[in-house]
């Protein structure tokens, strides 16, 4: 298989993973929590990657964040580089495009958390933010590991945004969807069978590790019951 | 400690409060609408479950913001929202130093008893937040149940480490709503006895809340009814017990209380 | 959330129509390289008013719907941008013609965004500091990307201009790299070079013929086209004397033998 493909899909679907989960939770913290009249507004954009075509976000990264606009320009200007091409590039894309998959674990497991606990810790003079590190943290841990593994799997299955922004470069751009799609149009079959079962394992692996928590929380809250 | 009788006229109000709120529970709704000061060291509310009690000591904690409401705390504004007035004031809850124990314990079922009780000295001195919290717990009898987790804990447990984690964060208040129900009558007394002592001695008034009428009478030096949303009578228990000795009875028949005027009658 | 009953209905109501409607009236579907994405809709207009029949146009890599086709995509022509990716249609018994028919010889130009490299731009000036990304179809994909990495390496400037390459999955994306600013450069066909959109945004030069091989763009018929005639017709008109005119002025020179 393509190491470096490998790799680089690795390192990108962690960068992303990390960066989803430091601006994930406090979104979805004030999702969660918020009464704003706002709030169903910015909870349909943060769903939105999950329905809309990864062309639509490849589209408005290429032109809308490109040299042509004045956003993309000073992009350009702070990066030294457009987007387009380049790791930052991607991992902007897989942000975007991953973001629903870390903001709806968090705001659900958030919201799950009992109020009388935060109505307690407010009347020990615990702020919002304190609220947040010492009460709906700590108890959301099973939502932060779920936003966390479903981050960086889908991350590893992203395509059309990294097709239509990456430049396919090897080392920076080219993950193993992509050195899969190559495989397959040089007609590499059991190159392409090799990367393929790797992606299905790896994906396959996270979700059934998602189930297996889901079901020992399952069994152990029947046994208390 | 004996109790002293104390004379309520002689103490400024360490609260008044003008509250009007309205909860759209189901079809009819429910109203809330009171206005009272309160400047006894022990006052007690009493009141039907459904009453509107829990909401007075939410609103009072800041859990609650009321449609329209004055309140003020040791003569400080903390909820400034009357009708027809330009300036509005709201003090976060957790800067009102209002010490709350709820009729759900609500422990942290992260932390063990412990650090329960330690959690509002969080940034302070880690032998000194050791040493508060034992003497916390040994006020509660719970100082053995220190490194258990919630999960290993009965009710009445719960309602200890819930007690003394409020007192650990040094109100200027003490709100009890319903603290000692899941206590036996032994633990209830001594427990009852311990919390206001340690309020006394710190001179932090303490408002209970209670549908058991005879609790009611015994421990406060100011009773206040209240029936759905309202404040019937307010004064010394023997002035309540008094006036309104026909409603009383009329909410007890409402009410599943243990208490009873005859026992009262009796003392 | 979506009760059983309302997932049926919606699913019904999605293929009611195709079930109902007549089968769709026959259509040429042709399978062609992207470089002939400007090139092909005056084709098919005239097509359709000379022979009533209708044809849909798929554009790709030449690879790409290589595969789709040797994976069963029902396709009447393949309208490739070398011969090699035809021949292996051939090679799998999936053409009618014994050999890939060739339709026209492509050039390869060097396009650069308005403001870029305003001396003089030739193959070597890419080597120029200021031209940070060239953009170049997938040499895996497409016979132009190809071509153009054969150019790159036989005027010597693999080793310079090689950090500067990004990869697109067709020549056109490749000119919309470019178009939008995302590269400087580009190496594409002709036929995209000379569309307005592209001689808007910049311009452009032939890259040398001797540095790269030709580009000989082939047909093939599939051997499962319904209506294989109007198959024959297209490419006929393809090779027709004012089907040759039509692609010389499109950017395509007629094949060599």
């Amino acid at each position: 298989m393509d190491t470096v493909a490998l790799l680089l899909t690795l390192r990108l679907a962690l960068v992303t993973t990390a960066i989803l989960l430091v601006l994930a939770v406090p979104l979805a913290y004030w999702l969660a929590f918020t009464r704003s009249r706002w709030k169903t507004l910015i909870q349909a954009v943060c769903s939105l990657p999950i329905v809309l075509p990864p062309t639509v976000l490849g589209f408005y990264l290429l032109v809308g964040l490109g040299p042509s606009t004045a956003f993309g320009r000073a992009i350009t200007h702070v990066l030294g580089h457009p987007l387009a091409f380049s790791f930052a590039g991607l991992v902007v894309g897989s942000v975007l495009y991953s973001l629903p998959f870390a903001v709806q674990p968090l705001t659900s497991g958030f919201a799950a958390v009992d109020r009388s606990l935060l109505d307690a810790a407010t009347t020990l003079g615990s702020g919002r933010w304190d609220r947040m590190a010492r009460v709906v943290l700590p108890l959301s841990r099973g939502s932060l590991l779920t936003a966390g593994v479903l981050s960086f799997a889908h991350t590893v299955g992203e395509f059309g945004v990294v097709l239509m922004i990456g430049g396919n470069l090897p080392g920076a751009t080219r993950t193993l969807s992509i050195a899969l799609y190559d495989q397959v149009q040089d007609f590499q079959y059991a190159q392409a069978n090799r990367t393929a079962l790797f992606l299905l394992a790896i994906c396959l692996l996270a979700l059934m590790f998602l189930y297996s928590r889901g079901q020992r929380r399952d069994s152990r809250s029947s046994d208390l019951a | 400690m004996p109790d002293l009788p104390i004379s309520i006229a002689a103490n400024a109000p360490w609260l008044s409060a003008h509250i009007e709120h309205h909860f759209q529970r189901d079809r009819a709704g429910f109203t809330l609408h009171l206005d009272f000061t309160a400047s006894a060291q022990r006052t007690v509310v009493f009141g039907p479950s459904g009453s509107g009690k829990s909401s007075l000591l939410r609103a009072i904690a800041g859990l609650l913001q009321p449609d329209v409401a004055s309140i003020q705390l040791h003569g400080t504004v903390v909820c400034q929202n009357m009708r027809g007035r330009q300036q509005r004031f709201f003090l976060a809850p957790e800067k009102r130093r209002v010490g709350l124990v709820m009729q759900n314990p609500a422990v942290f079922p992260h932390l063990t008893a412990a650090r329960n009780v330690a959690f509002a000295l969080h940034g302070t001195e880690k032998s000194a937040q050791k040493e508060k919290t034992i003497r916390l717990l040994q006020l509660v009898e719970a100082d053995t149940l220190a490194d258990r987790w919630p999960r290993e804990l009965s009710g009445g447990q719960l309602q200890r480490v819930a007690i003394a984690r409020t007192l650990a964060a040094e109100p200027s208040v003490l709100l009890l709503d319903e603290p000692f129900a899941a206590l036996d009558a032994q633990s209830r007394q001594t427990i009852s006895q311990n919390v206001h002592a340690w309020a006394r001695e710190r001179q932090v008034p303490v408002l209970t809340v209670t549908h058991n009428l005879e609790e009611a009478f015994a421990a406060g030096e100011e009773v206040l009814t209240m029936e759905e949303g309202r404040i019937l009578a307010q004064g010394t228990p023997e002035q309540v017990l008094f006036e309104q000795r026909e409603q009383l009875l009329q909410m007890l028949h409402a009410t599943p209380s243990p208490g009873s005027v005859d026992n009262l009658r009796g003392k | 959330m979506f009760s059983r009953a309302r997932v049926l209905c919606v699913l019904g109501a999605l293929l009611l129509p195709a079930t109902l409607l007549p089968a769709q009236t026959k259509a040429l579907r042709i399978a062609a390289a992207a470089d002939l994405q400007p090139v092909l809709p005056a084709f098919v207009a005239n097509f359709e008013k000379s022979s009533g029949t209708h044809a849909e146009v798929s554009y790709a890599s030449s690879a790409t719907l290589a595969t789709q086709i040797l994976n069963g995509a029902p396709y009447d022509l393949f309208l490739a941008a070398n011969l090699a990716f035809p021949q292996k249609i051939v090679d799998a018994s999936l053409a009618v013609e014994p050999s890939p028919v060739p339709y026209a010889q492509g050039s390869l130009v060097l396009w650069a965004r308005r403001g870029v490299l305003p001396q003089s731009l030739t193959m070597q000036s890419l080597t120029d500091p200021s031209v940070h990304r060239i953009a170049v179809a997938d040499p895996i994909h497409a016979p132009y990307g190809a071509a153009a990495m054969a150019a790159i390496q036989s005027l010597g400037l693999k080793t310079a201009l090689q950090p500067k390459l990004v990869f697109a999955e067709n020549i056109a994306q490749a000119a919309q790299f470019g178009q939008s600013g995302n590269a400087d450069c580009a190496l594409i066909s002709k036929t995209i070079a000379i569309t307005p959109t592209m001689r808007q945004a910049g311009r452009f030069v032939p890259v040398p013929v001797t540095a790269y091989p030709p580009i000989r763009q082939g047909a093939v018929i599939l051997r499962n086209a319904p209506d294989k005639q109007a198959a024959e017709n297209f490419l006929s008109y393809l090779q027709s004397p004012a089907g040759r005119n039509l692609l010389l002025s499109s950017g395509l020179e007629p094949p060599t033998q």
